[in-house]
C-alpha cells in the first residue's frame, strides 16, 4: 500500500504539466473573486472567509494515520463551499493552500493549480451539487451533508490519480486502490466533522447554516463535466493498457447517478 | 495544533536577505521552473543545484539539518513512483526536495507581512490578498486559543488520564467553543473594520522599498548561477 496525500509538492510534476494545472485553476479562481465581489448580500464575508481559512488550515494539520505507514488529513472545501457557496469556498481553499505554499512548503507554487482543481473545484465545488440533489429528494440536511462531501472527497482522489498517472509519476493501476481505500476512510472522518460542524452552526448561528440551502452548484456541475471527460481519456493517456480511467469513471457512476436519479423523482 | 506561521516560537529562521523580498520571489519561480524542467535523469545539474541551495542556506544563516527534517516529508509522497524504477524515484525525489528546500528557505527568510507585501506588489488579487492576510491573522488567534483551552484541560484533569470516549468528548467541546469564540472574535473585527469606514478594500498603507541597482545586480548574479544548471542539462 502506498501513501498517497492530495498536496502534490513542486518537482513532482514535470514543468509543462504543472503548469497546465494553472490554465485550469487561474480563470475559476478569478471568476470567484470578480462573483463573490459582486454579488456579495450583508455583511462582507471576508473576515469569516479568513477565520474559515484559518480552521481549514488548522483541519489539515491533523493527521490520521492510514495504511502504508504514513498519515492523511482533512481537506475542509466541502464545508467552507457549503458555508459560502463555490465562489467563496474556492476562494479560501486557494487561500489556504497558497499559505501552506508560501510559509511551509507543503503543496506547491507550481503545483498550485493542481492542487487547488483537486482541493477546490472538486472536492469543495462538487459537495454542493450533490448537497442540492439530495435536498431536493427531501434527505436531511446531516444525511446530504455526510454523502455530498463523502463524494467530493472521493472525486478529488480520482482526480489527483489520474493527474499522476497522466504526468508518468505513478501509475494508476498503483495511486488508485491506495487513494481510494486511504482518502475513502478519510472522507468518512471529513463527512462526520461537516455534519457536525453544520449541526453546531445551526444551533448557535442560525443564519450561516441556513446560507447552505440558498448556494448554486452550477461550477460543481462544470467541475463534475471536466473530471468525467478526464476520465474518458483513452487509457494510453494515462500510461496503462487496462482501462483503469474507464473504471474509476464506472466507479464514480455508479455510486453518483442512483442518487442523481432518487434525487430526480423524489423532486418531483 | 501545529498551526501558526513558522516565524513564531522555536520554528527555524533565516537571516533576511538584502535582494528585495519580489526579487526573492521571482528568483524562487525562476527556480521552481527550472527544477521541474531538468530531465530526471540529470545528475549533474540536479547535484549541482542541491550544492548551489546548502550553500545559500548557510549564507542565510539556515540550521541545515532543520531544512532536511522539515523537506522530508515528500519522501513517502515520492514512494508512488518507485514502480517506475530506481532511478525514476531518485530523480523525482531529488526534484521534488530541491523545490520544498527553496521553498522553506524562503519562508524561513521572510516573514508573512513583508511576503504578502511582495506578492501584493507582484499584482496579486486584492481580495485573496485580504483573506490571506485575515487567515494569518486568526491562525495567531487560534493557536493561542487552543494553547490556552489545552492549558485548562491540563489543570482540570490533574494526573488522571480519562477514557477514549471522554476525551473524544472534551476535544468535540473545545473545539465548538474555541471555534465559537474565533467567530464572535472575526465579527467583532468585522464590525470595527465597518466602523473604520472599510467598504470592501483593505488600504495599503506601506507600499514596501523601492527597487534598486544592487537589486538588479543581485537577481543577475542568481540568474547567472541558475543558468551554469541549464548548461549542464
Amino acid at each position: 500500500m502506498l501513501p498517497l496525500a492530495l498536496h502534490i509538492p513542486d518537482g513532482f510534476f514535470p514543468r509543462d504539466f504543472a503548469l497546465g494545472g494553472w490554465l485550469l485553476a487561474v480563470p475559476a479562481l478569478a471568476w470567484c473573486l470578480r462573483h463573490w465581489a459582486t454579488h456579495q448580500e450583508g455583511d462582507d464575508p471576508l473576515p469569516l472567509a479568513g477565520l474559515l481559512a484559518a480552521w481549514t488550515f488548522a483541519a489539515q494539520t491533523l493527521q490520521f494515520p492510514v495504511p502504508g505507514g504514513t498519515s492523511s488529513h482533512l481537506i475542509g472545501s466541502a464545508l467552507a463551499c457549503l458555508l459560502l457557496g463555490s465562489a467563496g469556498g474556492l476562494t479560501v481553499i486557494a487561500s489556504v493552500v497558497l499559505l501552506q505554499a508560501l510559509l511551509f512548503s507543503v503543496g506547491g507554487v507550481l503545483s498550485f493549480g493542481w492542487n487547488l482543481v483537486n482541493m477546490g473545484m472538486l472536492g469543495g465545488w462538487l459537495a454542493l451539487p450533490f448537497f442540492r440533489l439530495l435536498r431536493q429528494a427531501r434527505c436531511s440536511t446531516s444525511l446530504s451533508a455526510f454523502v455530498a462531501t463523502w463524494l467530493a472527497v472521493q472525486c478529488a482522489s480520482l482526480a489527483t490519480c489520474l493527474e499522476l498517472a497522466a504526468a508518468g509519476t505513478s501509475p494508476l493501476s498503483l495511486s488508485l486502490p491506495a487513494m481510494a481505500l486511504g482518502q475513502g476512510l478519510v472522507g468518512i472522518g471529513e463527512a462526520a466533522v461537516v455534519v457536525a460542524a453544520l449541526n453546531f452552526l445551526a444551533r448557535v448561528r442560525p443564519g450561516l447554516a441556513r446560507a447552505t440551502e440558498q448556494h448554486g452548484g452550477g461550477p460543481g456541475w462544470v467541475a463534475l463535466g471536466l473530471l468525467a471527460g478526464a476520465s474518458l481519456l483513452p487509457p494510453r493517456c494515462y500510461g496503462v493498457q487496462a482501462p483503469w480511467s474507464a473504471a474509476a469513471l464506472l466507479a464514480l457512476l455508479l455510486t453518483a447517478s442512483p442518487l442523481l436519479l432518487w434525487g430526480r423523482w423524489r423532486h418531483r | 495544533m501545529s498551526s501558526g506561521h513558522p516565524h513564531h516560537g522555536n520554528a527555524p529562521h533565516a537571516h533576511a536577505p538584502a535582494l528585495d523580498p519580489r526579487g526573492v520571489m521571482l528568483l524562487w519561480l525562476l527556480w521552481l521552473l527550472l527544477v521541474s524542467g531538468l530531465s530526471l535523469a540529470a545528475w549533474k545539474p540536479l547535484l549541482y543545484l542541491a550544492l548551489l541551495l546548502q550553500l545559500a542556506g548557510l549564507a542565510l544563516a539556515v540550521d541545515l539539518r532543520a531544512l532536511w527534517k522539515q523537506s522530508l516529508w515528500v519522501v513517502p509522497m515520492s514512494l508512488c513512483a518507485l514502480p517506475q524504477g530506481w532511478l525514476f524515484w531518485g530523480g523525482a525525489l531529488a526534484r521534488a526536495l530541491l523545490c520544498v528546500q527553496a521553498g522553506l528557505l524562503v519562508a524561513w527568510s521572510l516573514t508573512p507581512p513583508v511576503l504578502l507585501q511582495a506578492l501584493g506588489r507582484l499584482g496579486m488579487p486584492a481580495r485573496l490578498l485580504a483573506v490571506l492576510r485575515f487567515a494569518i491573522r486568526y491562525l495567531e488567534l487560534l493557536s493561542h486559543e487552543s494553547e490556552r483551552c489545552n492549558r485548562a484541560r491540563e489543570l482540570r484533569q490533574g494526573a488522571a488520564s480519562p477514557s477514549l470516549k471522554l476525551r473524544w468528548k472534551a476535544l468535540g467541546q473545545v473545539v465548538a467553543s474555541l471555534f465559537l469564540r474565533t467567530l464572535e472574535r472575526a465579527e467583532r473585527v468585522s464590525q470595527a473594520m465597518r466602523t473604520r469606514g472599510y467598504c470592501g478594500q483593505l488600504p495599503s498603507r506601506s507600499t514596501g522599498r523601492n527597487w534598486r541597482v544592487s537589486d538588479t545586480v543581485a537577481m543577475l548574479h542568481g540568474l547567472a548561477w541558475l543558468g551554469l544548471a541549464l548548461c549542464w542539462s
